[in-house]
């Protein structure tokens, strides 16, 4: 008998552990969500601090930090900088130096103080006197800030900047000046106090954000009068909340293979935006036989990018080109596709010297050594971990041996960007990488200039003196947006040319929402779902 | 005593130099966590700048002299990646993870030897086998996987737990309906703890009583006609948890360094989860003041366990004193 029992407690165990797996659709279950919600859990997936624009960590910090924060200017779901605080007539003179801003009615910060021009002013010069700051760039680009009215600012720019509205308008949160001006280190003011839609009603280090609405926000009071972030880390953790009904979205994205258990709950919908991260395949081009430009030129051919970028995301992601710039963008030049050509590969490598190979295969450098090399990838990232194994195996054809080594992400930023100082140099063969974003027309030079001082994210050691001469002379005389464009794709071609790493591409961003408990949920460009637009309230 | 006294401070002092050199000898440096995501645009003499604010350019003997000082006042500073001061940060989480770690302890080892005594009383027969395969499976199981699927099934597919948290965060519940609720959100990561953690209390037990068992001291008593339940109790397990009591002393030292996967996993806010942030971000003195105190415990846990023992088992007292 207890034998009997014990056994059918072993299968009602397993037989749950098995439904639990997937998840269990609703018999009927319609999109029955409302436009307004009293409260929503959404899942933040990193402890942000205080979420001020001083003490936030990353990029999920910066998404909330936009509800509690508002910039003059704004992205929309097309990826377009739009007006936000400001009329829609701002004004942009004397070759894009010159940039005036009228704030519309009705703007106070979350302490009940006013909004004024005043608090441009100080917000734009303010982070320029921190030691550290995201917000410091921009700031040091200001020759000064002119108060006109209560409500007029006239900014001029040390030098023109066509991107200043998106760079600089769209980037830039507006703080108190009342509040930070007797205070000489912003990194140690914890009150968020900002002029948002939502205010930061309560913070417990390590465990939750509270968020409250803003009554009578300008543009109208939000939707969704409280918004309650959980911190949840673990990302299965994640998944199994917004399966139960816990959470109604995260600040984080899923992965392509957990699309169907979410297709399958009638109540959550996955929204997929156009990811502007791209990921890459870094070449050490300072370390033989990688300095070879034919040989890096070979492993275009050897690699078979949309192949792998469709196994790893199937229809989600844009695939990359040599280009590096995502190819829909109005600035990318077109017809640089990646060819997947295992032959040319061999081709290519045999007239540049590899022609001999070890017994077991494996082809020599010129100088005889085998070629044998390591690819260095985060461990916590498994994307990048496929790719890099599925690299491996591309590139046995062509007799190349690589071995994958995961690491910790600190560990790996060490070889690859030691002390994020380009100027260090580099220890690593081949590593999996990624940037944030690619949207800035300053993306290229940062990634490819060998002026340490523009080529900050050069972590690849690239030199063309044809891109740099491009850099340090078209580039810098830009007076129009054709202008631009035409010396971006005169970038682009030239790295196309000479190619320095190798871009697989852009994964879209897919998160999920549960559309029962809310329906308002708007996503877009490069836009997390978690933004201003979701919550809009009605103007 | 002293001499036992001695050799417990000699360890102190080495686990507090080891906490310092600990976090400096893992590749990278805390300048990520300290500028932020930035870090790539600043100068070098900038991102200089900002190391020497934090002593972090200092010569090692220096730095070491700002450890000692810091770790023997009142202020043991701000950690790099909360901003927050770091005691505040560690009463916190501590409180958290003393109470998973304590209650899931607790059941591990009354659990754990109950079962181990059943299976050592009942050896050869089909329930010890079955007590031995059991707990060995559970045991073999990663504990981060009986969470995510304690998780998946209790939590999401049944919803007869909360798949997050510590307590109700967006409730405000006070009194015996706040204990209550942190009982009901500790079920879930005390059940993945303590269905992975028998293993060691029951083969001890078990081994443990099966060599009392068959002593002549418990055939005299049984002779003579005492209760089972007295032999059972005062002759065998008296006598078998000496075995077991080191090893939850041991244990205890482990109380403080929670439980990373567990805590993750159900995010509990607790010391482990702390640890391993303070890990990533190259915190230096938050991982410096997280081991610390895991360390202290650890030895302090020893020091009570080295006392009590001689309590327990008197003989040993002798012994030391020839």
């Amino acid at each position: 008998m207890k034998k009997r029992i014990i056994s059918l407690v072993l299968i009602m165990t397993m037989a749950l552990a098995i439904t639990g797996c997937t998840s269990t659709p609703k018999d009927g279950a319609t999109n029955s969500g409302s436009s307004i919600a009293e409260s929503l859990t959404i899942a933040i997936a990193k402890d942000e601090n205080s979420l001020t624009p001083f003490t936030y960590v990353s990029s999920t910090g910066l998404i909330v930090n936009r509800l509690i924060y508002d910039t003059l200017l704004t992205t929309n779901a097309e990826n377009e900088v739009v007006p936000w605080m400001i009329e829609d007539d701002y004004q942009v003179e004397n070759d894009f130096t010159t940039y005036t801003v009228t704030l519309l009615e009705g703007q106070k910060f979350h302490d009940g103080s006013p909004l004024t021009a005043e608090d441009i002013k100080f917000s734009f010069t303010y982070p320029a006197t921190q030691k550290v700051s995201s917000l410091k760039k921009i700031a040091n680009s200001i020759k000064s800030i002119d108060v006109i009215d209560d409500k007029t600012a006239v900014i001029n720019l040390k030098n023109p900047d066509i991107n200043f509205p998106r760079s600089g308008l769209a980037a830039m949160r507006i703080i108190s000046k009342k509040q930070y001006e007797s205070q000489p280190d912003a990194s140690v003011v914890n009150e968020s106090i900002g002029s948002g839609m939502y205010k930061l009603a309560e913070y417990k280090v390590g465990e939750y954000y509270k968020l409250e609405a803003v009554s009578d926000y300008f543009k109208g009071a939000p939707n969704v009068k409280n918004i309650n972030m959980p911190i949840m880390k673990d990302n299965t953790a994640i998944q199994q909340g917004l399966l139960s009904g816990d959470l109604a979205a995260a600040t984080s994205s899923i992965s392509v293979e957990m699309l169907e258990t979410y297709g399958k709950d009638d109540a959550l919908a996955v929204f997929a935006n156009a990811g502007y991260s791209p990921m890459i395949m870094n070449i050490n081009n300072g370390r033989a036989p990688m300095d070879n430009p034919e040989f890096r030129t070979a492993l275009t051919y050897a690699i078979d990018v949309k192949g792998i970028m469709s196994t790893l995301y199937r229809e989600y992601a844009t695939i990359g080109t040599k280009a590096v710039i995502r190819p829909d963008m109005d600035y990318a030049q077109s017809g640089l596709d990646y060819d997947y050509n295992v032959s040319k590969a061999n081709e290519l490598l045999d007239k540049a010297g590899f022609d001999k190979k070890s017994d077991n295969g494996i082809r020599l450098t010129p100088d005889g050594k085998p070629c044998n090399f390591t690819m260095l990838v985060y461990a916590s990232n498994n994307d990048r971990i496929r790719t890099a194994e599925l690299i491996t195996e591309q590139l046995k054809a062509v007799g190349i041996e690589m071995t994958v080594k995961a690491m910790e992400m600190d560990t790996v930023d060490a070889f690859v960007w030691p002390d994020f100082d380009v100027s260090k140099g580099r220890d690593y063969d081949f590593a999996m990488w990624g940037w944030g974003t690619s949207i800035n027309p300053d993306f290229l030079p940062a990634m490819f200039s060998s002026n340490p001082e523009i080529g900050t994210s050069n972590v690849c050691g690239y030199v063309n003196p044809t891109f740099d001469k491009l850099v340090e002379t078209d580039f810098k005389a830009v007076k129009t947006a054709e202008d631009l464009n035409a010396v971006l794709k005169n970038m682009q071609k030239v790295i196309s040319e000479d190619p320095g790493l190798i871009t697989f591409g852009y994964a879209d961003s897919l998160q999920v929402c549960n559309t029962e408990k809310y329906n308002g949920w708007v996503s877009g460009k490069g836009l997390n779902v978690i933004n201003v637009y979701s919550f809009l309230g009605a103007q | 005593m002293k001499k036992r006294i001695g050799h417990y401070l000699i360890i102190l002092v080495i686990v507090i130099v080891a906490n310092f050199f600990i976090p400096r000898l893992l590749p990278g440096s805390p300048i990520k966590t300290l500028i932020g995501e930035d870090t790539g645009q600043m100068t070098a003499e900038e991102k200089m700048g900002i190391l020497d604010s934090y002593h972090l350019n200092d010569p090692i003997t220096v730095q070491f002299g700002y450890y000692i000082k810091d770790l023997f006042s009142d202020d043991w500073g701000l950690s790099f990646s909360k901003r927050q001061p770091i005691k505040d940060l560690l009463k916190s989480a501590a409180g958290w993870t003393l109470l998973l770690s304590s209650v899931s302890m607790f059941f591990s080892i009354v659990i754990g030897c109950c079962l181990g005594a059943h299976s050592a009383r009942k050896r050869k027969t089909k329930s010890d086998l079955n007590l031995i395969l059991g707990t060995t499976f559970l045991s073999s199981i990663p504990p981060f996987w009986v969470a995510i699927l304690l998780l998946a099934v209790f939590g999401a597919q049944l919803r007869w737990f909360p798949t997050y948290g510590a307590y109700s965060m967006w409730s405000d519940k006070q009194g015996l309906a706040y204990v209550l609720d942190v009982s009901y959100h500790l079920v879930l990561p005390v059940l993945a703890l303590v269905l992975t953690s028998l293993l060691p209390y029951f083969t001890t037990t078990r081994y443990s009583v099966l060599k009392i068992i068959n002593e002549d001291y418990i055939k005299m008593a049984k002779i003579r006609g005492v209760p089972d339940h007295t032999i059972n109790v005062r002759y065998v397990m008296h006598n078998a948890i000496i075995p077991v009591f080191t090893m939850v002393m041991l244990d205890v030292g482990y109380l403080l360094s929670g439980s990373i996967l567990i805590e993750t996993v159900f995010s509990y806010p607790g010391l482990g989860v702390l640890m391993r942030d303070a890990v990533t971000a190259r915190d230096y003195p938050l991982i410096q003041y997280t081991f610390l105190i895991s360390s202290v415990l650890t030895i302090i846990a020893l020091f009570l366990a080295d006392l009590c023992y001689r309590k327990l088992d008197p003989s040993l007292e002798g012994a030391d004193e020839k």
